[in-house]
């Protein structure tokens, strides 16, 4: 079932949505790369694909039944990219042609069905492919794993973007609230598992080329790399500072709780407490931002000049006397 | 894939801009509401109420949806009390959930009523949503009823060539069977498309809209 608005708070879905937003446009990006004419007659076909499939029900117990997600289904059918923009797809048309999910919460629901669904079942699926071989046995296997673990992994977001938009309310127990949601979703994950994989063993069987075979490509630059990762610490930065917790942290907590002597609160610190760049009040958030821009640039330029000499051509061989 | 049109904002769209807008501080209004500001959020419902009727959107529709999602809503609103415990605030907390998710819903049918899916990708277009985006919707939004139709097909040829009540394990491997019917005819469907937008020049460029 959909998330609908209400359930979390505004921040909490725009912080997604600006998550999910990154990646579907990292997504569409890579995808000019990988099926180039294809992308727009069979990315839009496994989207229809995934919206009808999910109308067929598959009955559980009396009166109930589930259905099927799709997003490790579209990965293993069309790759990682083209999956994360299809699930994309049939959330908005949900959304904005049946009214299915809240408008809002787009953002969670993209982040929860596409990203982690597509694109994180996608990477178990290729973790398995590379621990246990590249077969069509491990590829259903790929499949089965990747459906229970994105399930759950999406039911553990959300506890925490729901425990994060409950935070005010003192009588709210957590932990209570993440074992009933991961044990209802321990099912429907066997579930999914089961679908997935069913469907996927079925296409195998009768049409093993319809599956997606990934292209061997060579590793890009490293450039290329260090700036993709720059910028998505960026961008996490930006959208996650804001919301940081003023509460100790587990070594701040050790020492208060323990014995030894607090640290020394008159020592030179650039960032103190990463809100010192600006000490004015009400500013906080965005000196904590700053702080982490500032942090996180400093750490990669020590980085890339650190790597600089692991990066540089070999000398050829038989030169080096 | 190179997006080589950009439209204007004319009037059509400068209306679907606004409709949208509109639904978005709905939805932030009744979001950023609790439920000791129930006046506010009864004016608010009022408004998206008068809304649809001005949207002619008919009685029985607007009570069949309501029917489908409330006792959803409800769930929603009470799984946080089934997590604490059902102390004095629960009450409070759930009828806040239930009151932002209901006007949310309510303001979410407005636009759907009031929005048709091809003004919303041409607005889509005007807000600069990237073509190959567009393109994919647009051909989902050609095939989704195609495939459903289909999905009822295979459905009904296996209901056909069931005889008598059969187990759940046999309903669990019709049903996968009919999903993986359905993905390799989609998947077939997808190449003949391919292949004969290929035959009529596609070159993976977008073409402008009218």
């Amino acid at each position: 079932m959909h998330i609908p608005d209400g359930l979390l708070d505004t921040p909490i879905c725009l912080v997604t949505g600006g998550i999910s937003i990154a990646a579907v446009g990292y997504s569409v990006h890579r995808l000019k790369d990988s099926l180039a004419d294809r992308t727009v007659p069979m990315t839009g076909m496994v989207a229809a694909m995934v919206f009808a499939g999910q109308m067929v029900n598959f009955p559980v117990a009396v009166g109930t039944s589930g259905h099927l997600v799709g997003g490790v289904l579209a990965a293993r059918l069309l790759g990682p990219w083209a999956a994360c923009l299809a699930l994309t797809l049939v959330l908005f048309v949900q959304k904005f042609l049946f009214n299915d999910g809240g408008l809002l919460a787009l953002g969670p629901n993209v982040f929860h069905m596409s990203v982690i669904g597509a694109l994180g079942g996608y990477a178990i699926q290729s973790l398995v492919a590379r621990l246990a071989g590249d077969t069509p046995r491990t590829r259903v296997i790929g499949v089965v794993i990747s459906g229970w673990v994105t399930v759950m992994a999406a039911a553990l977001l959300c506890s925490i973007e729901f425990a994060v938009s409950h935070a005010a309310n003192p009588d709210f127990r957590f932990l209570k609230f993440l074992a009933l949601m991961m044990m209802f979703h321990a099912v429907i994950g066997i579930g999914e598992s089961l679908i997935s994989g069913g469907i996927i063993r079925y296409v195998a069987t009768r049409r093993p080329e319809l599956l997606y075979h990934p292209p061997t490509i060579a590793p890009g630059p490293w450039r290329a790399a260090i700036t993709t990762g720059f910028w998505l610490a960026l961008l996490a930065i930006v959208l996650l500072a804001p919301f940081a917790s003023s509460s100790p942290d587990g070594l701040e907590s050790a020492i208060a709780e323990s014995d030894l002597s607090p640290l020394p609160s008159d020592s030179f610190s650039l960032f103190d407490n990463y809100t010192a760049v600006l000490s004015t009040n009400n500013w906080e958030s965005w000196s904590v931002v700053l702080s982490g821009l500032l942090g996180t640039s400093i750490v990669f330029f020590i980085a890339m000049v650190l790597g600089r000499p692991l990066t540089r051509p070999a000398a050829p061989e038989g030169t080096g006397d | 894939m190179t997006d080589t049109n950009r439209h204007p904002i004319g009037p059509l769209r400068l209306r679907a801009i606004l409709k949208l807008c509109f639904t978005v501080t709905v939805v932030l209004v009744a979001c950023s509401l609790s439920w000791e500001a129930w006046p506010a959020t009864g004016a608010l419902t009022a408004i998206v109420l008068a809304a649809l009727a001005c949207a002619r959107i008919r009685l029985a529709v607007l009570l069949r949806r309501l029917t489908l999602f409330l006792p959803i809503m409800t769930l929603v609103a009470i799984s946080i009390p089934l997590s604490q415990g059902f102390n004095p605030t629960w009450l409070k907390i759930a009828a806040t959930v239930f009151m932002r998710g209901v006007v949310s819903f309510l303001s979410g049918l407005w636009l759907i009523q009031v929005l048709p899916f091809d003004n919303l990708l041409y607005t889509m277009r005007t807000l600069r949503v990237p073509a190959v985006v567009l393109a994919c919707l647009s051909m989902m939004h050609r095939y989704l009823f195609v495939l459903w139709e289909e999905t009822e097909r295979i459905r009904t040829a296996r209901r056909a060539r069931r005889l008598g009540p059969v187990s759940r394990f046999s309903e669990w491997t019709a049903a996968i069977g009919l999903v993986g019917t359905l993905v390799i005819r989609s998947l077939d469907r997808g190449h003949r498309i391919h292949r004969a937008m290929l035959a009529r020049g596609w070159d993976g460029h977008l073409r402008p809209w009218n």
